[in-house]
């Protein structure tokens, strides 16, 4: 370090000494043409550590006319007496606080001193000038016409070969940009003047016509900011800005290192960026250019707003609002001194802008830094020229797993993926329709009542808040977010897979093999091809789920308690909204642990802390958790899989790709990977051993039929097998990769060729399948073709009613998933109910409950397994118009007992089987029938099996679908709305006061006994400003959860 | 071999594999045999069969036909102990003629009057919270005609209408119903034993939502010399239709459901009728079917077809005059066990006949409707028993009105036996049979003669499985 302390008080004042520091009046030197005078204005701001350096530099200078004014920022060290023991005290202005660098100018370049001074070099504190610095920024004002502002080459004050700057550029939005590399090193290859956009002021010479015409620094900003505005307002003046490489000066940035103490709330970086920014911006742009920009400003900023929120980094996301509101404060003062910079211009913006970087420039930032993360530096990188291609390429995947797995991952998802980008949208196996607008899942997520299926009031899971976020970061298109999650989703999966076992091995080899087993297992390949998006965030949020839950039990001392649940429980909050199951995961999780706990655990902390974690999560979800707590634990239950252990083992869930034998590669070599795991990793590889074991267990039970429903939950606990398999794999390769080639040929080498066998066959396999490309969801193609006949059949809105075998998963398109089993012996059935448009994606996370389901799975017990043959009337009180089934799908008996219905008219159709339900009710209708009116009353079903179709009047239905307009009538009527009973409905007289309470009708439904009402009525739901307070908590109670799990302020 | 360096660090030994090895070979052999017992021995968990809480619903249609100047009644029987809601549609021409809705009591009947005035005229029967039987008859205001049909409990694809006769002085109606909401599109087949006819108007053939039709079979088929029975067939092509049909002539009338498919074995429990009795045998398979009959009576069982049989080829009607035994039901078998359907065209005493088509199934229960008109007449029970066993039946009269009728004593079926028992009446007013068999199964039917033994009319029972 060139700066010192000790440096010897006499030897600096003398070298003072010798310094020509004003202008010279000596008459006999009055007729020659004198070089310009220079005013150092020395800012100074605690800078007792390295000021002795910078003065010893300014003392070595050779220009001969330099004199020096040092201004003091209140400085709280000896800054002060050291300045004025140099300089003396009349070139030394104190300030009591620190009033920032620009104000500091001011206060010079106000003085008497600089009225005399032809340029005035601003200089930091913390900058060294090597000593023909000033004489060759002075030579560069002077020779080349219309400079106005000069910087020197920086370099690094420690590291003297080390660029720091070369002169800077902007983009468009005013955003800093440096054409060095981090650690350039000078090798001369900028040692040309330069005509840049601006200059730091860390070394930085003014011409005096410059600062007369332009003004002083914008006071206002912060001091990285307020040189680019300087440099760009005198661009617009006309004057040139240049960076002459023959002036050297070596730049400490004691502020950025940390090394000057930093002012309280110093941690601003992005606010003094953003705002200086805007500030610019507003001043500087002409007119016209500002009509683009600002939107396009305001555009980005938003965009980074959410992405900011999205990663919990709220400090700098508040910093950027804040940095905008100090902006819509000072507007103000921005418009005056942009009147005083527009009164100067004479330079439109085009030329500007040929100065500024150009906008695609943060892209390519963005993609350095990424390629330096996939791609660390290795050493002896230089060494591979001399071989062959297959050995260099053999040599970089060695050396870079990682890069070779995304690049291998991308040839494989570009192939695997190929039929999805041209679709629109994709659609098929469980994959509920998207909305077309992101708008639709924030409604949703707020509205009072429930819109697919059966209705009702229950509410919709937090998963739409996230969704609809995602669509608004999607470009407002929730059709490319779904296409995005579908191919993205996997590859979170193997990244988290690889960072689970990167952190336990540190090896990137075995970790990017077990990530591409993860990624690659069938379960994942499964719901892929189902499109089962909440359960590939399930899958891709598990190996995070489950490093979170082993902390407690194992490392308690190292974590932060309440971070550490607030953290838990918004992953498991935000996993559970997704998809349900994903508790049962972590429960089995957590059973491992219990069962293989970490060396000294603490169970009974541990567990607590996990209840505590649940218990939270619950509330992050409470309007959902209280529904499913009320009303069922069913939402738990997947249909999915097949009671083969075989199957279920090799983690394959349904047909389709993923499904092959080879499979059993990742059971396979799991089982390899527990015999020659090390001891290092023996209890985390038993654990997941057992893990894995009690999970396949668990998944066969459920899809046999033993567990309770709400336990049954096969894709669960495949997924926690398809994790733990792919631990065992990392943690087995990294005990066998460990030495193998410097030990002796044996049990190692053997264990590494099986594995290396095993993986290779294995995930060739799995991307041979996942290559084939033949995924259940595609485009409208997958729908079948006799579809409309049901879907567009018009008239009163109604219901459509999916039913098959209990055995089956998905419905065809757009069927969706079902709801549950109706147990009818041999004539059981899976069933859902969508609306005519199909399973919706608004019903991600959120369960078929409710009385209307559990009226429905009644009905249909009477239409399969009893002696009714009017299950037509039976299926019309839920607005059902037509049954759908798969052909082949159908339990024979099933068939049989829907064919028999007097009621139910098989349609002629190809690819579907279609039962039409002529006696279909409206969903919201006014029957005068009085039949309906005593059926309406009874819950018995043979009240309703013998209704007649009835001569009904549908209600006008409000845009949100919770008002509706009933027309007048003289007669007493029963209003019906099919949507599962709230006594928060009201029916209001146009005309006369008063309403009419809700009543349950037909056993589950909504609906109102009313007399006469000759002017008609209005039908509203009641319950929506309780719901929009429980959205009001729940979005207070996920922002401080966030805030409590907010990651620190990021540099840089 | 060069020697190699050790590798540093105890914690990446690999250690005790031979244990490792013996500890996973036994779990992967657990997990392999639990596997297997899992999904070959315990397998899964079976459906639970339903609880429906409901009572029984369903349909009876009868496609009875009509023409001017006659009178239609349909009679509904409930043998169960529970009131039954019933919902009667009568379907014409132009669509639902009128909806009514009663209640039948338990272990009661009920007569409807139904419109009978139009060959296009067809009833529906719909039932709520237990199961009934129901026929329909109908009558000439002038003496000499009396027809009773039972009621279909089903659509199907297919329906053979056994006799509907064109020849001199006949005319037929094919009665077809659409009592659902669906449009029905079928073909009709008209087969004699020289000809088959498809005629383009009828091919297909498309009936609106609940809509019926009569069709003039008259109009697309005339039969000839050589041609006694006259077959129709109905084909569903898109839809569900019932279909059944009427004869007129000069003697009397006739009216019957169709029948929905072939078998091998037909039982006819015929019986009180005079005359000469017709075989139809209708082959709609692709190969000839070999039949005997056997005449079930009431003493004695005789082969009616004669020591060679009868043949009929493939595609093909066949009328066989079959020797008479006086109140014998016949069983008509297919010794080649080709499918056929066979009717039995019988006459009763005062000249009127009666197509009686048989029954594939035997029950333990029959419910048997009256074939008379509430007016009254004399009506038959007849009972076949096919097997070899004995079979003791009680019976269970159900009546219009309380008290309930007299009942009748217990009766034995000697194997391969007929017996006609004479069913009372009510206050003159005919009564439904419930009659159960203990020991065996049966097949039950009714004939009825109207007051002046110039009507006559048989229907089927009803099996109540």
């Amino acid at each position: 370090m060139l700066c010192s302390t000790t440096l010897p008080r006499l030897l600096l004042i003398q070298l003072m000494a010798q310094l020509d520091t004003r202008a010279p009046r000596d008459p006999a030197h009055a007729g020659k043409v004198k070089p310009p005078s220079v005013l150092v204005v020395l800012v100074v701001k605690d800078g007792e550590a390295w000021l002795p350096q910078c003065l010893m530099g300014l003392a070595r200078q050779t220009h001969p006319r330099i004199g020096v004014l040092a201004v003091d920022n209140g400085s709280d060290d000896r800054s002060p007496d050291l300045l004025e023991t140099a300089l003396g005290p009349g070139r030394v202005i104190r300030l009591s606080a620190n009033a920032g660098f620009g104000s500091a100018i001011a206060v010079a370049l106000g003085s008497e001193r600089a009225q005399q001074a032809d340029y005035a070099l601003f200089l930091h504190d913390d900058t060294f000038l090597e000593p023909e610095a000033v004489a060759a920024l002075v030579e560069a004002a002077e020779r080349i016409e219309g400079v106005g502002v000069v910087g020197p080459k920086v370099l690094d004050w420690e590291q003297p070969q080390v660029l720091r700057e070369i002169g800077l550029a902007t983009d468009r939005f005013a955003y800093s940009y440096s054409p060095l590399e981090d650690g350039e090193i000078d090798q001369g290859q900028y040692d040309r003047i330069r005509e840049v956009m601006y200059v730091s002021s860390c070394a930085m010479l003014v011409s005096r016509k410059t600062w007369a015409r332009v003004g002083l620094p914008d006071e206002r900003l912060a001091s990285g900011r307020q040189d680019l505005d300087f440099c760009w307002r005198a661009r617009l003046a006309g004057f040139r800005i240049l960076m002459t490489p023959r002036a050297v000066a070596r730049h400490l940035s004691a502020g950025f290192k940390g090394e000057r103490a930093a002012p309280p709330g110093a941690s601003v970086r992005r606010y003094d960026q953003e705002r200086g920014a805007l500030a610019s911006i507003l001043k500087n742009y002409g007119l016209l250019t500002l009509i683009w920009v600002l939107p396009l400003y305001l555009t980005q900023g938003l965009v980074r707003l959410l992405v900011l929120a999205l990663f919990r980094r709220f400090q700098d996301a508040y910093q950027l609002l804040a940095a905008w509101g100090w902006n819509i404060a000072h507007l103000p003062g921005t418009l005056r001194r942009r009147v005083r910079a527009q009164a100067v211009r004479s330079l439109p913006d085009r030329a500007v802008r040929r100065a500024m970087a150009p906008t695609t420039i943060r892209l390519r930032r963005w993609a350095q830094s990424a390629g330096q993360a996939l791609l660390p530096k290795r050493e002896g990188a230089g060494e591979a020229e001399a071989l062959s291609a297959p050995t260099r390429g053999f040599r970089f995947a060695r050396d870079h797993p990682a890069a070779t797995a995304w690049a291998l991952g991308a040839v494989a998802a570009a192939f695997a993926y190929r039929h999805l980008p041209g679709v629109s949208p994709v659609q098929g196996g469980g994959l509920g329709a998207f909305p077309s607008s992101p708008s639709a899942f924030f409604a949703e997520l707020v509205s009072g009542i429930r819109h697919t299926g059966l209705g009702g009031t229950t509410a919709a899971s937090p998963a739409l808040g996230l969704l609809g976020a995602g669509s608004v970061l999607a470009l407002g298109n929730p059709t490319l977010l779904e296409k995005i999650l579908l191919v993205a989703l996997p590859a979170v999966a193997a990244i988290g897979c690889y960072r689970s076992v990167r952190a336990a091995t540190d090896d990137p080899i075995p970790s990017v093999m077990a990530g591409a087993c993860y990624g690659l297992c069938s379960a994942v390949l499964w719901a892929i091809s189902q499109g089962r998006i909440p359960v590939l965030v399930f899958l891709a949020g598990l190996p995070w789920t489950a490093g979170k839950l082993v902390l407690p039990f194992d490392h308690l001392g190292a974590i932060r308690v309440r971070r550490w649940i607030v953290g838990a429980a918004l992953g498991l909050a935000i996993l559970g909204s997704f998809y349900l199951g994903a508790i049962l995961a972590a429960v089995v999780v957590v059973v491992a642990v219990l069962i293989v706990p970490p060396t000294g655990a603490r169970r009974v902390r541990g567990l607590v802390l996990v209840g505590v974690a649940l218990a939270l999560a619950a509330l992050l979800a409470f309007p959902l958790t209280l529904e499913i707590a009320r009303g069922s634990l069913r939402g738990m239950q997947d249909l999915a899989g097949e009671a083969s252990f075989a199957a279920l083992a090799r983690l394959s869930l349904g047909p389709g790709p993923g499904s092959w034998v080879t499979g059993f590669f990742l059971p396979g070599a799991a089982g390899v990977a527990l015999l020659f795991v090390s001891e290092q990793h023996h209890i985390t590889a038993l654990r997941a051993g057992v893990a894995s074991v009690l999970s396949v267990y668990l998944a066969w039970l459920a899809a046999a039929g033993y567990l309770p429903a709400a336990l049954s939950n096969p894709v669960a606990y495949v997924g926690v097998a398809g994790f733990s398999y792919s631990v065992l794999v990392g943690l087995g390769l990294a005990s066998l990769l460990h030495g193998v080639g410097r030990t002796q040929f044996g049990l190692r080498q053997l264990g590494t060729a099986l594995m290396a066998a095993l993986l290779a066959v294995g995930l060739f396999g799995q991307l041979v399948q996942a290559g084939s490309a033949s995924w259940d969801i595609g485009g409208p193609e997958r729908v079948p073709v006799a579809y409309p006949l049901a879907g567009e059949a018009g008239g009163p809105p109604y219901r459509v009613l999916w039913v098959g075998s209990p055995e089956g998963d998905a419905f065809p398109p757009p069927g969706g998933l079902p709801t549950g089993t109706v147990a009818a012996g041999a004539a059981s059935v899976r069933f859902a109910v969508t609306d005519p448009a199909g399973a919706s994606a608004l019903d991600i996370g959120r369960p078929d409950v409710g009385p209307g389901y559990a009226r429905l799975r009644q009905s249909l017990v009477e239409v399969l397994a009893g002696e009714t043959r009017h299950g037509g009337a039976l299926l019309a009180a839920f607005g059902i118009r037509f049954v759908l089934a798969e052909p082949g799908d159908l339990p024979n008996p099933a068939l049989r007992r829907l064919t028999r219905q007097v009621d139910l008219d098989l349609v002629s159709a190809r690819g579907l089987t279609i039962f039409l339900n002529a006696k279909a009710v409206a969903l919201a209708s006014d029957i005068g029938d009085p039949a309906w009116s005593r059926a309406a009353r009874s819950s018995r079903l043979e009240a309703v099996e013998a209704l007649l179709t009835p001569r009904e009047r549908p209600l006008v239905e409000g845009p949100s679908g919770q008002r509706f307009l009933g027309p007048g009538r003289s007669r007493p009527a029963l209003v019906l709305l099919l949507d599962q009973f709230d006594p928060r409905w009201r029916l209001e007289p146009v005309v006369a006061k008063g309403s009419v309470e809700a009543t349950r009708a037909l056993g589950w439904a909504t609906g109102f006994r009313t007399g006469p009402l000759p002017a008609g009525y209005r039908v509203h739901f009641g319950g929506q400003r309780a719901r929009t307070m429980e959205i009001v908590i729940l979005v207070l109670l996920w922002g401080v959860a966030l805030w409590v799990t907010r990651r620190p302020v990021r540099h840089g | 071999m060069a020697e190699m360096e050790p590798v540093e660090g105890e914690a990446h030994r690999l250690p005790g594999i031979r244990v490792r090895a013996v500890a996973l070979l036994v779990a992967v052999a657990f997990l392999t045999g639990s596997g297997l017992v899992l999904d070959r021995a315990v397998g899964p968990r079976g459906a639970a069969a339903g609880a429906p809480s409901a009572g029984p619903s369903g349909a009876l249609f009868c496609p009875h036909g009509g023409h001017s100047g006659w009178q239609g009644w349909v009679v509904v029987t409930n043998p169960g102990q529970r009131r039954v809601r019933v919902r009667l549609t009568q379907l014409g021409k132009d669509g639902t003629r009128s909806v009514s809705t009663f209640a039948v009591g338990a272990l009661r009947q009920v007569y409807r009057e139904v419109s009978a005035d139009d060959p296009a005229d067809a009833t529906q029967v719909e039932y709520f919270g237990g199961v009934v039987g129901a026929a329909a008859i109908v009558a000439t205001v002038a003496p000499g005609g009396l027809a009773a049909e039972r009621c279909e409990q089903a659509a199907h694809r297919n329906w053979f209408v056994m006799d509907v006769p064109t020849g001199a002085g006949q005319t037929s109606y094919l009665v077809v119903m659409n009592p659902f909401d669906e449009p029905a599109e079928f073909d009709v087949v008209l087969r004699t034993e020289k000809r088959v006819v498809a005629a383009g108007p009828l091919s297909p053939f498309v009936l609106a939502p609940r809509h019926s039709v009569g069709i003039p079979v008259n109009d697309f088929l005339l039969q000839g010399p050589g041609e006694e029975s006259l077959t129709a067939r109905v084909i569903q092509r898109m839809g569900r239709v019932v279909a059944g049909g009427l004869a007129l002539s000069i003697g009397g009338i006739r009216i019957e459901a169709g029948v929905p498919g072939a078998g091998t074995r037909w039982l006819i429990p015929a019986g009180a009728d005079v005359g000469a009795r017709h075989l139809v045998v209708l082959n709609d398979g692709a190969s000839r079917a070999d039949l005997s009959a056997v005449a079930e009576g009431p003493k004695v069982q005789r082969l009616v077809s004669g020591p060679e049989g009868f043949s009929v080829g493939p595609a093909e009607v066949k009328t066989f005059q079959t020797e008479r035994v006086k109140d014998a039901g016949l069983l008509v078998a297919a010794s080649n066990g080709r499918p056929m359907i066979a009717g039995l065209r019988l006459t009763g005493p005062g000249g009127d006949s009666a197509m009686l088509n048989g029954s594939t199934i035997t029950a333990g229960r029959w419910l048997v409707m009256p074939a008379l008109p509430m007016s009254g007449g004399r009506s038959f029970l007849l009972l076949q028993n096919p097997g070899r066993g004995r079979v003791e039946v009680s019976f269970r009269l159900i009546g219009s009105d309380r008290p309930p009728p007299a009942s009748i004593r217990q009766r034995t079926i000697p194997p391969g036996r007929t017996i006609r028992i004479t069913l009372p009446s009510q206050g003159g007013r005919p009564v439904s049979a419930l009659v159960s068999a203990r020991g065996g199964t049966i097949v039950a039917a009714a004939v009825s003669y109207s007051p002046d033994r110039t009507g006559y009319a048989a229907t089927l029972g009803l099996p109540m499985t």
